[in-house]
C-alpha cells in the first residue's frame, strides 16, 4: 500500500490578508508491503542512424542483450529500429528463446537520418500487442540525434498517448547532438525518466540500471486527486511537480469535479516527493480553515485499483503574519529552483544575453551551496567559468547541466 | 513585485517568485546587469559600487576612510573597519542590515561580500552607556546571527564583550572591538 503525509511551508495564514497568499504543500508518499515479482513488457525503441556506427552501435547491442539475459521467461520484449523511418525488429515477445532474439539483435547495422516519432509509434504498438494489467509497461528510447526525419510535436502526442495507456518511457540521449528539450518533454509527459549518456562505453551500465529500476517498481499508474475548497487555486504557471527521483512539472486535469495530477509508478519501499504551488484567499474561519481533500489513486500488479484514504488539507487563521517555514518544503521548493532557473539559462544563452545568464548562474550557485549539492555546485561554476571566458557554453555542458539539475535522486 | 532572477512581474506579496521560484525575500534588490559590474583582481565579477569581491574578499577599490571610534566592527576578509559611532545618548542602538526600498538600518552591509545572506534588518547591537552593557539580538533574520559560532535565538539577546565574533549570516563574519580595552589597558 502507498501512504499519503503533507506538510505546508507555512501552516498559517493571516486573518485578513488582502492579497492571495502563495503557499507549498509538499507531499510525501511512502510506499510499503512485499509485492509479486514485478513482470515486464518492454519495447525498445533504438537509433539505429549513420551516426551511431562504431562503438555506439557495438555498445548498443551489447546493453540490450545484457538487459535481455537479465530479463525472466514470463516478461516480454519487443524491439524497434529507427532511421529515417521505422521498423519491427522484434516483435512482442516472450523470453522463452533468448538466443534467438539476441541473434537478431546482432543483425542492427547502422545506417541512415532520424526519425524518433515513427519509432515510438511503432513502439507503442507492439506494447499494446501483449497488454496485461499485471505488467508494467515502458518503453527505452535511444537516440544520439535530433528530430531530423521526424515531427516534435507528434513526439509530445505520442508521449501523452504513451501515458493513457499505462506506458512510461525512458529517453536516452547519447553524445551532445540530440535535443534535451525534446527527451525531457517526452521524458516527462509520459511519467518516465531522462538521461544523458556521454559516451557509447555508458550504454550497459545505463540500460542494467534501468531493468532494476524496472523490475521494482511496485506500483503504477498513481493517480493525486485534489478538490479546492474556495479560498484556493493552484498556480497557473507553475501548479505542481514530481521532484524525486528526477524533477518533472506536472499539469492536473479537471475530471469535471476535481484536479488529477499523475506521478508515475513507485517502487518497493521507495519514497517519492511532490510539491504543489497554490494561492489561497483570506481564511472565513477563526481558526481551522479547509484548503483540500486529496486522495491517491493507484493500482498494485495484481492489476488491483485503490486508493489511499481522504486526506483533509488544512491552514490556519492567525492575526498576524507568521514568517515560520516548514525548512525541509523550503529545501525542496530551493531544489525546484535550481531546476526551473536552469531553463531561464539556457534561453538566455540562446537570446545571447551571456552576462544575465550569468546573474541567474550566481543565484544558482548560492541555491546549491544551501543544499550542500557538490556535484551541483561544480556544474554550475563550470558554466559561470565558461560564459566568463568564452561568452557560451558548450554543447555537452549544457547537457550534463541540464540533466543533474533535474536529477535529485538515482533509484 | 518583478523577480530579479527571471524578470516575472509576480503578484504582491509572493515569497517565491511563481515563475523560477527565486526567494524573492531574499534577492528584494534589484540585480544590477552584468555590463555595470566590475571584476576583481581574480576574475569574480561584482554589482557596481562594491567595494570588495563577494566571492574572494579582494578589494576593488580603497577602503574608505576609518573614523574614531570606541566601539567597531571590524570585517577580516576586507581588513576593513565599520565603526558605531558615539552619541549623546545614554543608550546607542544600532541595527544592522542591508538597505532597501523599504529598509534603512543604521548598519548598511550592501558592499561586504554575501551581504545577499542579509536579512534587511538583521540584528541590533544596543550599548547601554549607564551599565556598560553591550548586546546583539537577533531580529527574526533569515540566515541567523552568530555570537562566537553559536546561533542566537530570536530576539534573545546575547552579551557581547571585546574580540568577540559575530556573524550575520554564517558567510558573513566580523569581530567586534572595544578600542580602549585593547592596547591601552
Amino acid at each position: 500500500m502507498i501512504k499519503v503525509s503533507y506538510y505546508f511551508d507555512n501552516q498559517t495564514i493571516p486573518k485578513n490578508v488582502s492579497n492571495e497568499e502563495q503557499r507549498f504543500v509538499l507531499l510525501r508518499l511512502q510506499s510499503e508491503v512485499e509485492v509479486p515479482r514485478t513482470k515486464l513488457n518492454l519495447c525498445f525503441v533504438l537509433d539505429k542512424s549513420g551516426s551511431m556506427d562504431g562503438a555506439p552501435i557495438e555498445n548498443l547491442k551489447r546493453a540490450v542483450k545484457d538487459v535481455v539475459d537479465l530479463m525472466e521467461e514470463e516478461d516480454r520484449v519487443s524491439v524497434i529500429l529507427f532511421d529515417s523511418e521505422a521498423r519491427v525488429l522484434i516483435s512482442n515477445s516472450p523470453l522463452d528463446r533468448k538466443k534467438e532474439i539476441k541473434n537478431r539483435i546482432e543483425e542492427i547495422d547502422a545506417l541512415g537520418g532520424t526519425c524518433i516519432d515513427e519509432g515510438l509509434e511503432k513502439g507503442i504498438e507492439q506494447i499494446e500487442v501483449f497488454k496485461e494489467k499485471e505488467y508494467v509497461n515502458w518503453l527505452i528510447l535511444l537516440t544520439d540525434g535530433k528530430n531530423e526525419h521526424g515531427d516534435d510535436e507528434k513526439c509530445l502526442y505520442l508521449a501523452k498517448e504513451a501515458r493513457k495507456r499505462s506506458i512510461s518511457i525512458t529517453a536516452l540521449g547519447l553524445g551532445k547532438y540530440w535535443d534535451p528539450t525534446l527527451l525531457e518533454k517526452i521524458a516527462d509527459l509520459s511519467s518516465g525518466r531522462m538521461f544523458y549518456l556521454e559516451n557509447p562505453e555508458d550504454l550497459r551500465e545505463r540500460f542494467k540500471k534501468e531493468l532494476q529500476m524496472l523490475k521494482n517498481i511496485a506500483f503504477k499508474d498513481l493517480v493525486l486527486k485534489v478538490k479546492l475548497t474556495p479560498i484556493a487555486r493552484f498556480s497557473e504557471l507553475n501548479p505542481g511537480f514530481v521532484v524525486t527521483p528526477q524533477i518533472q512539472r506536472v499539469e492536473p486535469l479537471w475530471n469535471g469535479e476535481e484536479w488529477e495530477f499523475e506521478v508515475g509508478n513507485m517502487s518497493r519501499n521507495s519514497e517519492k516527493l511532490v510539491l504543489l504551488h497554490m494561492f489561497l484567499k483570506a481564511p472565513p474561519h477563526p481558526y481551522i480553515n479547509k484548503v483540500a481533500e486529496m486522495t491517491l489513486q493507484y493500482k498494485d500488479l495484481n492489476g488491483k485499483t485503490s486508493n489511499t484514504e481522504s486526506h483533509t488539507l488544512i491552514i490556519e487563521a492567525t492575526e498576524l503574519y507568521s514568517p515560520q517555514i516548514n525548512q525541509e518544503v523550503r529545501e525542496v521548493i530551493d531544489r525546484v529552483s535550481v531546476y526551473l532557473q536552469q531553463q531561464i539559462v539556457e534561453s538566455l544563452l540562446e537570446e545571447n544575453k551571456p552576462n544575465e545568464a550569468l546573474t541567474v548562474l550566481q543565484t544558482m550557485e548560492h541555491t546549491v551551496m544551501k543544499l550542500e549539492d557538490e556535484e551541483l555546485k561544480g556544474l554550475i561554476e563550470e558554466n559561470i567559468e565558461k560564459i566568463k571566458e568564452e561568452g557560451t557554453i558548450s554543447e555537452d555542458l549544457r547537457l550534463k547541466t541540464k540533466v543533474q539539475t533535474k536529477m535529485v535522486m538515482e533509484e | 513585485m518583478r523577480c530579479p532572477i527571471c524578470g516575472y512581474e509576480n503578484r504582491e506579496g509572493v515569497v517565491f517568485c511563481e515563475r523560477c521560484l527565486a526567494s524573492m525575500d531574499i534577492f528584494s534588490q534589484e540585480l544590477p546587469s552584468f555590463e555595470e559590474g566590475v571584476f576583481c583582481p581574480f576574475g569574480h565579477w561584482n554589482p557596481p559600487g562594491a567595494k570588495f569581491c563577494s566571492i574572494c574578499g579582494a578589494p576593488l577599490e580603497e577602503t574608505i576612510e576609518q573614523i574614531p571610534s570606541k566601539y567597531k566592527l571590524f570585517h577580516k576578509g576586507s581588513n576593513k573597519t565599520i565603526p558605531l559611532p558615539d552619541k549623546e545618548e545614554d543608550i546607542l542602538r544600532f541595527v544592522i542590515g542591508r538597505k532597501s526600498a523599504n529598509s534603512n538600518p543604521d548598519i548598511d552591509l550592501t558592499d561586504f561580500p554575501n551581504s545577499h545572506t542579509v536579512s534587511r534588518l538583521h540584528a541590533a547591537l544596543v550599548i547601554n552607556k549607564i551599565t556598560g552593557e553591550i548586546t546583539l539580538e537577533d531580529l527574526e533574520s533569515t540566515n541567523g546571527t552568530y555570537v562566537n559560532g553559536k546561533r542566537l535565538q530570536p530576539h534573545k539577546p546575547k552579551t557581547l564583550k571585546n574580540g568577540d565574533k559575530v556573524s550575520f549570516s554564517k558567510k558573513l563574519e566580523f569581530i567586534f572591538l572595544i578600542e580602549d580595552h585593547g592596547e591601552n589597558s
